[in-house]
């Protein structure tokens, strides 16, 4: 289990620099576009996650890391445990914008702290369509991925922010914190499970055998 | 005297190139070299040992143990030094190493230290601003920090320059002295193997020629050196490859003590070096194509 935390301590020592990078993107989205905050915690932590796993895959790294010794299995599951430190740092950042932008009056209204969770829990289900093709695409694929990827992101934020509209109970839970159908919540909260757990068994199929 | 490294009935198909049939045992206390011409699936092998690609069939056991169940027991007592630079590149020597030194549990600062001060290893520099070699001493460094048992190495003194080549050489021969360590080191120049390994194996078009001990080689080929008078066809025969020019013939014969006996009075006879046999293999192996 050690390997896996060493794992995820070499991702943050490799995108440290790019999280710097990522100061200037939430000055300039706090200043101008401040009350779709809670959108916040979902691009950077995409934006981290693309750019460890290109520097894993770029100039032989893939051989690097399957020199070391741990199962490939463990490489995989560490890349998956990663997202939770990538979700928490922007779900962090995005914290520190919000009390930023309310102690200076750009935003008077209180936290939305569901709406910044759900955007938060958005990341693990993009990432589990993503991973599977990181190891199944391999370096010059990924390029490819990696653009289309991001555009999406980014044409469907709007359509991120706007997911409460669509989903009146969703809407709801998000005001009033109430939710009339418990059955269809669990079912949710049950699918993003699976949907996340039925990637890591996907991806481990694909790299375990993968030669790199 | 037990193997730290079998490979039984190994395979692995490409589109144009395929390892046949490969089944080797390198022993435990000598360093063994592995020669080959590029191409040759010098390289393939030793990713399969590292499991980096998986054979399509055949077994690999590593240290006593099955590479693909054990694969991170194994790999703890591997030392990998590769002739391309695997390493994170935008990370200093440094930061790479903090990176590194974690997944050994029998990781040795002082050595790493010293290693670092002997290769003159700048820490705050970054992996992709250091020369070849550098990275081969960096690669090295940190191989023989971690108390490994064996240490695999693509192609290390290609990119090298000739003092520390020797240095390196030497390093490894010390290191052997401890009768635990092994060594398995691919090259095409078979200059560094004739100074310090003890074992041969020589692998072309994805098959193995030999697998024996140094002075067994010499003992077994001769290089015969003649006028071209004495070349008829069954004569050919003998030899494992031959180059002919305007002045006579030079050629390999797998069968010493029978070349010996025809060639003595008529021809030049003399021990090949491995290079000599390298080159008459793989010319002979190409003529009967």
């Amino acid at each position: 289990m050690y390997s896996s935390l060493h794992l995820i301590r070499k991702d943050f020592i490799l995108t440290r620099k790019f999280m710097l990078l990522l100061i200037p993107y939430y000055v300039l989205m706090g200043y101008t576009n401040p009350e779709a905050y809670t959108a916040f915690s979902l691009f950077p932590a995409v934006l981290l996650l693309v750019n460890s796993c290109a520097i894993d895959m770029q100039h032989n790294n893939q051989k690097f890391l399957v020199s070391l010794p741990v199962p490939r299995q463990r490489l995989i599951l560490a890349k998956y445990l990663t997202l939770i430190p990538f979700s928490m740092f922007s779900f962090i950042c995005t914290l520190l914008l919000y009390l930023l932008a309310f102690a200076m009056g750009r935003l008077d209204a209180p936290l939305r702290w569901r709406e910044l969770g759900l955007a938060t829990a958005a990341f693990p289900l993009i990432a589990s369509f993503y991973l599977p093709l990181y190891y199944w695409l391999g370096q010059k694929g990924m390029q490819v991925v990696n653009i289309v990827f991001i555009m999406l992101i980014m044409l469907n934020f709007t359509a991120l922010t706007s997911l409460t509209e669509r989903y009146p109970a969703l809407a709801e839970w998000v005001l009033t914190g109430r939710m009339d159908n418990v059955l269809l919540t669990i079912i949710s909260v049950l699918a993003y499970l699976v949907i996340i757990y039925g990637s890591y068994l996907l991806s481990l199929r694909i790299f375990v055998k993968k030669d790199v | 005297m037990s193997d730290v490294i079998r490979l039984d009935h190994l395979t692995k198909s490409y589109d144009r190139f395929e390892l046949r049939d490969i089944s080797l045992s390198i022993k435990e206390g000598f360093i063994t070299g592995l020669i080959g011409p590029n191409g040759a699936g010098k390289t393939s092998l030793i990713k399969m040992m590292m499991g980096m690609i998986y054979p399509d069939q055949g077994n690999i056991t590593m240290l006593g143990q099955n590479n693909q169940l054990y694969q991170a027991a194994v790999k703890e007592r591997i030392g990998y030094v590769s002739d391309e630079n695997i390493y994170y590149e935008n990370l200093t020597v440094k930061q790479m190493k903090r990176v590194i030194a974690p997944f050994y549990t029998r990781w040795n600062e002082d050595t790493y230290v010293k290693f670092q001060e002997l290769f003159k290893l700048p820490p705050g520099k970054k992996i992709k601003d250091l020369s070849k070699g550098m990275k081969i001493k960096f690669s090295l460094a940190i191989a023989l920090s971690h108390g490994a048992d064996l240490l695999i190495m693509d192609e290390p003194t290609s990119g090298l320059d000739p003092i520390f080549r020797r240095e390196m050489l030497e390093l490894l021969s010390e290191h052997i002295q401890d009768e635990k360590k092994s060594i398995l080191f691919s090259t095409h120049n078979t200059m560094d193997l004739d100074r310090i390994a003890d074992y041969i194996v020589f692998i072309n078009e994805g098959r193995i020629v030999f697998n024996e001990m140094k002075e067994s080689i010499s003992e077994r080929y001769l290089l015969v050196k003649g006028g071209k008078e004495l070349l008829d066809r069954d004569v050919r025969r003998w030899f494992v490859g031959i180059r002919e020019s305007g002045l006579g013939f030079e050629g390999l014969i797998s069968n010493r003590a029978e070349g010996e006996q025809y060639f003595r009075d008529t021809a030049i006879c003399e021990t090949p070096t491995l290079e000599e046999i390298m080159y008459f293999t793989v010319k002979g192996s190409e003529a009967h194509v």
